[in-house]
């Protein structure tokens, strides 16, 4: 257990140190996949392990985005007050959001979280706290230059990406991380066995809020400009859900691959499609997204425990068998 | 006094619109026991339907409903064939993700076909308004509730009264009492799915009467569908309806009050109202699905 | 079209007297750990044949299995001289089987009648044998035709009880099935049941009936089979098996205290 924590502070320590070494070039293709390295272990608690889907990542980046940029612009507070505030904010719509949802099954979870985004970003471009849909311009580090901002904001996101990491770690060999996958098992079993399942469901879901909104004050600094439009959009939703779900929802492991995975192939497939598909004005924007969705539905059809479901498959330590035939059995197989 | 009049009856007929656009998620939910997040997107896409049609071919608004459903149809038959069927014994949540995809897919594709402009289907012979008395009444709202009216009352009776119907009531009650009965309940969720789609675009069809729109305006609608689901519960589509026009004639009475900038967070205000109120009516429903 | 296109034959005349007949079948989920390893029975006309075996035995498989809700991963499921291993359950309705599922299975939200139509949905497209159907069923249960316009969740427990049955009933089936009638249904309403399944055995049919409730099945069978861990236990004739009942019994109650 010791061993493990020295070596993940070693990893961070090196992945940081590796970064200052590096063009900033190659340190920006970086920045998105630490941020959504993140955000989708802040999914994975209660997305992978507790197998609640949740389609409201994009809300709680929103919340703690506009947050952050709210406390530094209208209220003057330094970047680490910021931040602080967005995690708070988040975290407070998270509470609501799941006292609202969580006591009901699946799908209304899913399409409750999922329409969050839009009711949000409806609030934020109404009210004037928010400045509308006019936006919010974050204060500059005039002091530093771009290379140094990249390598700054990569570190910031890539530590927040790895402690994310190490909590889901520590989480999935704990009580809790047992007691979410009862959940997503039978939820009815697990109440019957004396798991508090509301708190259960609740706390990770907070872990989602925290993480997602303190990536999404990191960003509104990094951006310097946020739309509530580019903030609370289900695109953001689309990847982490991606990304989280390719590498294999439910494994501290899974979003380590599925991010570099996801992005990678989706650059791949934009440079091939560019290449060989002549359009009249050059790609579209949406051909990414497409990508994504399409990634999206061949993972569903195809992975559903992702890759590390796969290869657990192929070592032949599939889920075990007495769940499986339980599963069936309930649903009158 | 006038006003207020005014203001009622056409929120009674906006709200038989709004009823209608969460029809198909109602339907889904209450029947297949799917939430369909390509809801709003699906609603977008029947808009697009209309308005190229028309802009095509310049059919009358019957036409134009029968030829989106049929077309929807086909999209159902499609997404059964390649995706959905693959997906009945694997869990809600697979479905779902498969579900999300697809709409974030057809979100881009109407988007990248229509480009995201606003874009508006103008029906001339729909443009002026029936005077009543002293109500004035837009050809658009009145069609386009009667639209909502007839696609129900069909779908009421349909339910009601066929054997089909009570098959598909049966299955959702217990998907296994009614296959030991000899029902192939798999072939009812594919019809239930399709069932879904094509009130996904009678809806676009009325939205496309009624606003200007564009592919990013999914998200309203699902908003809308969602809210009406929520006030109306899932079990009785005809309580849908009336959720819708509960909805409608209360945004159009506090647009007498609020302005207009504000009047989607009172429709928010009515969701987290809603579901406060139905938090535990819902939660016991969603545990006996 | 809702159904498959399975040969419909006519179940109220061509097999009146059709055995039913479970052939080493083998059962489950996982290869290794099947929930039926080679089971095999056979239910008679004019016979009830009880099942018996402890938690687990694999006892309601073996009626998912013949019914067609379990596709088997070997052997074969005969009724008469007709192999029925790959036919859907609708298709095996229309041969005469029928099957009455453990606790309530009636449509609480549609009425008598619609619960009653639900059961004749294999003849959907005969409206004349429906209407006879409903007819038979009415003259055997006039409290349901009373009560056919309300909603089947309104009945008392024992109404709905007779509801199922009549359901059951009504496609005129020669085997059926019968799952765990004891389980979470009031004594009073299972002792109905039994009475039902007496007379039907003197009707001539065939009913195969699956039981935790051990005394009570076995006094009224005429063939009783055993399963332990989803293989073949003991089998025999009522009579020769009353007197080990007890030392059997007593073997699956140390089974199930140490699993």
């Amino acid at each position: 257990m010791k061993s493990r924590m020295l070596m993940m502070v070693l990893v961070t320590a090196a992945v940081v140190l590796v970064s200052w070494l590096l063009n900033s070039g190659i340190v920006s293709l970086f920045v998105p996949i630490a941020m959504y390295l993140a955000m989708a272990q802040g999914w994975n608690l209660l997305g992978g392990y507790g197998g609640y889907l949740n389609l409201g990542m994009a809300s709680f980046f929103g919340l703690g985005a506009f947050g952050a940029a709210i406390a530094a612009v209208n209220w003057n507070q330094s970047l680490p007050v910021a931040l602080l505030v967005g995690a708070v904010v988040a975290i407070l719509g998270g509470l609501v959001m799941g006292l609202l949802s969580l006591r009901l099954r699946g799908a209304f979870f899913a399409i409750f979280t999922f329409v969050s985004v839009f009711v949000l970003e409806a609030i934020a471009n109404t009210v004037g706290i928010t400045h509308g849909a006019l936006g919010i311009t974050l204060p500059t580090f005039s002091s530093l230059s771009y290379n140094t901002l990249t390598k700054i904001w990569f570190d910031a996101f890539i530590v927040l990406g790895l402690l994310a990491t190490v909590v889901v770690w520590l989480v999935e060999r704990s009580r809790w991380g047992s007691s979410l996958v009862a959940i997503k098992e039978d939820e009815p079993a697990a109440e019957v066995l004396g798991i508090r399942t509301m708190r259960v469901k609740l706390l990770a879901f907070l872990f989602a809020a925290l993480v997602g909104g303190l990536a999404g004050g990191l960003y509104a600094y990094q951006q310097q400009f946020i739309y509530p439009s580019t903030i609370f959009t289900d695109t953001v939703t689309l990847q982490v859900v991606l990304m989280a779900v390719a590498g294999g929802g439910g494994s501290w492991l899974g979003p380590v691959i599925g991010t570099p995975l996801v992005m990678g192939i989706s650059a791949l497939m934009r440079l091939i499609v560019g290449s060989v598909v002549v359009f009249g004005n050059g790609i579209p924007a949406q051909l990414e997204l497409i990508i994504y969705g399409l990634m999206l539905v061949a993972v569903g059809m195809f992975l559903p425990n992702g890759l590390v479901g796969l290869v657990k498959r192929w070592r032949g330590r599939s889920a075990t068998p007495a769940a499986t035939s339980e599963r069936l059995e309930a649903r009158g197989a | 006094m006038a006003v207020v009049l005014t203001t009622v009856v056409s929120g009674i007929l906006l709200g038989l619109m709004y009823g209608l656009t969460g029809m198909g998620l109602t339907f889904t939910m209450g029947f297949g026991k799917t939430m369909n997040v390509a809801q709003g997107t699906l609603i977008i896409l029947g808009a697009f339907f209309a308005l190229t049609f028309f802009n095509a071919w310049h059919l009358n608004v019957i036409v134009l409903v029968i030829l989106v459903m049929v077309l929807f149809g086909v999209l159902a038959g499609l997404l059964n064939l390649s995706l959905l069927r693959f997906l009945r014994d694997k869990s809600e949540i697979i479905t779902l993700l498969v579900l999300f995809g697809v709409a974030e897919v057809i979100e881009n594709v109407t988007s990248w076909i229509w480009t995201g402009n606003l874009q508006a289907m103008t029906i001339p012979t729909l443009q002026n308004s029936i005077q009543w008395g002293s109500l004035s009444l837009p050809k658009t709202d009145l069609v386009s509730a009667a639209i909502a009216v007839v696609a129900t009352g069909v779908l009421y009776l349909f339910l009601q009264y066929t054997y089909l119907g009570k098959a598909i009531r049966a299955s959702a009650q217990s998907d296994l009492y009614a296959r030991i009965l000899g029902v192939n309940t798999s072939q009812i969720r594919a019809i239930i799915f399709l069932i879904g789609l094509v009130l996904a675009g009678i809806a676009g069809v009325t939205v496309a009467l009624l606003f200007p729109f564009a592919p990013q305006d999914q998200d309203q609608w699902l908003v809308m569908a969602f809210i009406v689901v929520v006030v109306g519960g899932i079990d009785n589509i005809l309580s849908t309806l009336l959720a819708g026009l509960v909805i409608g004639v209360a945004q159009a009475l506090a647009g007498l009050v609020v302005p207009f900038q504000d009047q989607n967070l009172i429709l928010y205000a009515f969701l987290a109202i809603a579901l406060l109120f139905r938090n535990n009516q819902l939660a016991r429903r969603m545990r006996s699905l | 079209m809702i159904g498959s296109s399975a040969p419909i034959s006519d179940a109220a005349t061509n097999n009146t007297r059709s055995s039913l007949v479970m052939d080493k079948i083998t059962a489950g989920y996982h290869a290794d750990q099947w929930v039926l390893n080679g089971v095999s029975l056979r239910a008679e006309p004019e016979r009830v044949t009880v099942v018996l075996g402890p938690n687990g035995a694999g006892k309601s498989t073996v009626l998912k299995v013949l019914y067609g809700l379990v596709a088997p991963h070997a052997g074969s499921v005969r009724v008469g001289d007709q192999d029925i291993t790959r036919l859907p359950p609708e298709a095996r309705l229309a041969l005469g089987l029928a099957y009455l599922p453990q606790g309530h299975s009636v449509f609480p939200s549609l009425t008598v009648q619609e619960n009653l139509e639900m059961g004749l949905w294999i003849y959907r497209h005969d409206r004349a044998r429906r209407e006879e159907a409903l007819e038979r069923c009415f003259a055997e249960y006039p409290v349901l035709k009373d009560l056919r316009a309300k909603l089947a969740g309104s009945l008392s427990g024992g109404q709905q009880r007779l509801l199922e049955v009549a359901r059951l009933m009504l496609p005129n089936p020669t085997v059926l099935l019968i799952d765990e009638p004891s389980v979470g249904v009031a004594p009073n309403l299972v002792d109905i049941l039994y009475e039902h399944i007496v007379r039907w055995r003197n009707q001539g049919k065939t009913v195969l009936l699956v039981d935790q409730n051990v005394e009570a099945a076995v006094s009224i069978a005429d063939y009783v089979y055993t399963l332990e861990s989803g293989r073949n236990r003991l089998d025999g004739p009522r009579d020769e098996f009353e007197g080990r009942l007890r030392e059997v019994v007593g073997q699956w109650l140390r089974l199930d205290v140490l699993p």
